[in-house]
């Protein structure tokens, strides 16, 4: 029974969300030893876009411009996680992420110093710091309302163009219809994206979905998809198939599971690869454990249970999320968190997790619950000090936001998971 | 709203099981009717309980003439609407510490009553039903069946309405303009556009279940009503195969029952002073799981969908006041107002789904007397089966037609409830050509949208986009749906948001909160 793996290493990332990746590119760039422990099947329900901050209060309505808003919560020494991070940080770390992922095949654009906003299979205008350069036009021809053809695929039930556009009609009236087979398809009565996407992947299927459209095309300069064009090589798809119909080409997210999600999952496994950082990405941890002044230990098991390998490290980022990646989990009487038992601030009880109304301005204090840390990410224990001395925490499972509210997801995630390794990059000098 | 003359024989307020009972009734004996409601269908107690097709086994310590029409109203039922029913059975079970003399007597009680009963040693029980506690002591099998009181409403209304009968939902009595003795006018508000009209009937019967004493008002009769709230959860799968009841006297959190993929847990008894927010409370969802779990440990781990509260409505001091010997039994309570000085107006309230069609078939009697018809009641040996499109309320029906008629054009519209796109194109044309509105809303009533276990996350984004593509739907509508249909199925999970279902919640928030913006849409907004 004990022919488990044993692994060492200075550094040991739990779970592998936003926030573990993240943290993981920038451990691989500053040279530090990383085990990366936990599958990323979240990414699916992803958007792929990048938000930093996009809702400062629902009164006020979408955030333009978002530095101008963490530079109060800063000031205000308010109890959110960004209060800790300088926005400049916050700038580099973002600049720092991107380019990583620009480099591994997925481009991310956006302007300099405001949100933009992104056209959703809702008809819905979504705030958004960085988003994939294949919804470049989705931002512009929104923006200017340029006329323009959203495409319906037959069978496809995650994306109706004509809800797009009647859900539009009243601020955007030059939007037209069409339907075609997607190539290959049409014998199937039921489409997903992700296949759709990889069948996009091929010149020939290109090339036969320029020639289906081609004859819908009505004088219209922007092409509205949903978002299909490919999984590793978007961007260069996009651009070839501008260049065969002539037109500006953009793509619309939609609901899970993401495209654009899987891109992105799939651009942080090129990023990582042949790095100090070792992805364990079928485990998942069950047992954490550090003796004061030893090393954190931890065990892992496989997805059906079996026992896979114990992980010795100095350092550990707690990347585990909320809910329902089960970083946080609850019951009747409350909200704990499993793996080293930290304290999560949290209501007094159950009956105070949730407002009277779903849509409720204010948002649901269950969401706020979460751990708290010190100035460098530490969790903090009962008595306000650091749990651990190098245990850290990032992302999701952090107290005092609601990143589903401000539209804040993985720009949270980002900013916190690069203070902490900043953290432990210097603590290792 | 038609601009016609309203001049039904009988106008009914209150399309619970009760009132669309009644409007059947009346129908099969050729007297027209108009149902007023001023929500929907089943929006009161009728579509808040158990499910339970009462075999009788639950009154035969307390009331042994209840019992025996519960069995006979039950039998009947089976045999009139089997698609609505489920023959689950039913298990009295009794656990160390529950009182013994009352398990001793059970037998000899049902047998009194008429009630089968079947005892049954512990070990096959234990594996007709491995859910049960390790510390069951005694067995007994009856006649429970669950049955699905939308179905049965719906059957009811439908089956009324190919018969001449009119509905109206979303309509609410204002008021009656009296005349020596006689309601001559109902004065009617649509609740949805403000809309006023008037009601010439010449029969009224209120069938308003707890609101009956609000209703008796208008007219200047005091009906003293009693509100007793009942709590119940709903769990995400189905924990049994038979109704569980736990063998004591009738008491909180001693009745589970299982309905298609879900099982129904329950309930508690709990005094409300008003009508004005009727909810599960948190401390009564714990005191139920842990009554629950003495007879079924799952109980205690269950992941749970949602809970929901209803009233049953009891009536004061009803020796007084009680109607006549028409009321055969304790179980409802039924009033010909003449006897309060208004000759055309009746009032029916209490009751049980199970014994809903005899409720109907005395106040109709009433009805018919008043009107000097003497058509008998034909409703116990008539099918209760309309021609309206039923497949997406049955549970499993629709795919397993699905399955038979191949179309490679279908596709399903919901996984969790396995519909197909052409059975719901079916209840959408049939919802335009016999109702006022087919939004989502309309759906959720006459199918299983948004009750399976996401709770309408991906079910009400497909339908939408459906509605949208046939053209059924314009504009901002859809989003306004959306948020429509979230909001009311998020009462009913508030209270049970713990473990998988907060983290599903969670999911839900991301993708309509964050990733979709409802939050932000503003359902005023001009489509």
């Amino acid at each position: 029974m004990e022919n488990k793996t044993h692994l060492k290493t200075d550094l040991v990332i739990i779970g592998a969300g936003m926030a573990g990746l993240a943290g993981a590119v920038f451990a691989a760039n500053r040279g530090i030893n990383t085990i990366l422990v936990g599958g990323a099947g979240a990414f699916e329900y992803a958007s792929g876009l990048l938000d930093l901050w996009g809702l400062t209060h629902p009164d006020n309505g979408y955030c333009k411009d978002p530095w101008q808003d963490l530079a109060q919560i800063q000031a205000s020494r308010h109890f959110h996680p960004f209060s800790k991070i300088c926005p400049s940080t916050i700038e580099t770390a973002f600049g720092e992420l991107t380019d990583v992922l620009g480099q591994n095949g997925l481009a991310y654009a956006g302007l300099p110093r405001e949100n933009s906003q992104i056209i959703t299979a809702f008809g819905t205008a979504k705030p958004t710091f960085r988003y994939p350069v294949t919804m470049a036009h989705n931002v512009t021809a929104f923006r200017d309302k340029n006329p323009t053809l959203l495409l319906d695929f037959n069978g496809l039930r995650e994306f109706r163009a004509r809800f797009v556009q009647q859900v539009l009609s009243s601020t955007w009236q030059n939007i037209r219809i069409a339907a075609i087979d997607f190539p290959q398809m049409s014998g199937r009565s039921e489409l997903v994206t992700p296949l759709m996407a990889q069948a996009m992947e091929t010149e020939q299927v290109q090339d036969k979905f320029a020639a289906a459209v081609r004859p819908q095309l009505k004088g219209e300069q922007f092409i509205g998809v949903p978002a299909i064009l490919g999984i590793n090589t978007a961007d260069k798809i996009r651009k070839r198939l501008e260049g065969l119909l002539g037109v500006n080409l953009f793509e619309i997210p939609t609901s899970p599971i993401s495209v654009p999600g899987i891109r992105l999952k799939e651009s942080f496994k090129k990023a990582l690869e042949d790095t100090c950082v070792t992805r364990l990405p079928d485990q998942r941890v069950l047992l954490a454990s550090q003796n004061p002044g030893k090393d954190f230990v931890l065990e892992t098991h496989t997805h059906s249970g079996i026992r896979a390998a114990r992980i010795q490290a100095g350092t550990c980022l707690l990347a585990t999320g909320r809910f329902l990646s089960k970083g946080l989990i609850s019951d009747r009487k409350g909200i704990t968190e499993p793996l080293f038992n930290l304290r999560v601030d949290q209501p007094t009880d159950r009956e105070h997790w949730h407002a009277a109304s779903y849509f409720d301005p204010k948002g649901h204090a269950v969401n706020l619950a979460g751990i708290t840390t010190d100035e460098r990410f530490r969790p903090l224990g009962r008595k306000n000090l650091p749990a651990h001395e190098k245990l850290y925490a990032a992302g999701s499972i952090l107290a005092g936001q609601d990143w589903m509210r401000t539209r804040s997801g993985a720009g949270l995630s980002i900013a916190t998971a690069f203070s902490a390794i900043e953290q432990i990059a210097l603590g290792r000098t | 709203m038609v601009k016609k003359k309203l001049t039904p024989q009988v106008l009914i307020i209150g399309a619970g099981v009760t009132g669309t009972g009644i409007a059947r009734d009346l129908a099969l004996r050729g007297i027209s009717s108009l149902v007023i409601e001023k929500g929907n269908i089943n929006d009161g107690a009728s579509g808040r309980n158990h499910g339970l097709l009462h075999s009788g086994a639950r009154y035969v310590g307390s009331d042994l003439d209840s019992a025996s029409e519960c069995a006979q109203e039950a039998r009947i039922l089976k045999r009139i609407a089997p698609h609505c029913i489920e023959e689950t059975k039913g298990l009295y079970v009794a656990v160390k510490g529950d009182d013994e003399s009352y398990v001793a007597d059970f037998p000899g009680l049902c047998k009194k009553a008429g009630v089968f009963c079947q005892a049954l040693c512990v070990k096959e029980a234990l594996a007709l039903e491995p859910g049960l506690s390790k510390d069951t002591i005694a067995v007994f099998r009856v006649d429970d069946a669950s049955v699905d009181p939308f179905h049965l409403s719906l059957e009811n209304m439908n089956q009324a309405i190919e018969h001449g009968a009119v509905y109206y939902s979303n309509c609410q009595a204002m008021g009656f303009s009296l005349e020596k003795k006689v309601i001559r006018k109902v004065s009617v508000q649509n609740c949805l556009t403000g809309e006023c009209f008037k009601i010439t009937p010449r029969v009224i019967i209120n069938a308003t279940g707890a609101w009956a004493g609000m209703v008796a008002q208008l007219a200047g009769i005091g009906l003293d009503m009693i509100y007793s709230k009942g709590s119940l959860l709903v769990t995400h799968n189905r924990l049994t195969t038979h109704v569980i009841n736990r063998l004591r006297p009738a008491a909180d959190g001693d009745i589970l029952v299982p309905g298609r993929t879900v099982s129904i847990f329950g309930t508690t008894s709990v005094r409300l002073d008003n009508l004005e927010s009727i909810r599960p409370e948190f401390d009564e969802i714990d005191f139920l799981i842990d009554q629950g779990a003495q007879m079924v440990p799952g109980l205690e781990t269950a992941r749970y969908i949602r809970a929901y509260a209803g009233v049953r409505p009891l009536v004061r001091s009803q020796n007084e006041t009680r109607g006549d010997d028409r009321t055969v039994s304790r179980g409802f309570y039924l009033f010909d107002h003449a006897k309060d000085g208004v000759d055309n107006f009746v009032t029916i309230t209490g009751g049980k789904v199970t014994t809903y069609r005899l409720m109907a078939e005395k106040t109709a009697d009433l009805a018919a007397e008043k009107l000097k018809i003497s058509t008998p009641c034909t409703t116990a040996d008539t099918p209760l089966m309309s021609k309206a499109p039923s497949k997406l309320i049955e549970a499993g029906m629709s795919v397993k037609l699905w399955a038979k008629e191949t179309n490679p054009g279908d596709y399903m519209m919901w996984e969790c409830e396995m519909v197909p796109k052409s059975h719901f194109k079916e209840l959408i044309l049939w919802l335009k050509q016999n109702r006022e509105r087919a939004d989502l809303n309309s759906l959720r009533i006459h199918s299983r949208l948004g009750k399976g276990a996401c709770q309408g996350t991906f079910c009400s984004l497909r339908v939408t986009g459906f509605m949208y593509d046939e053209a059924y739907i314009n504009g901002g509508q859809g989003l306004d749906n959306i948020k429509y249909l979230l909001t009311e199925r998020f009462k009913g999970q508030k209270p049970v948001l713990w473990d998988s279902q907060l983290a599903q919640a969670e999911l839900n928030e991301a993708m309509f909160c964050s990733f979709f913006g409802l939050d932000m849409v503003d359902p005023d907004r001009k489509g």
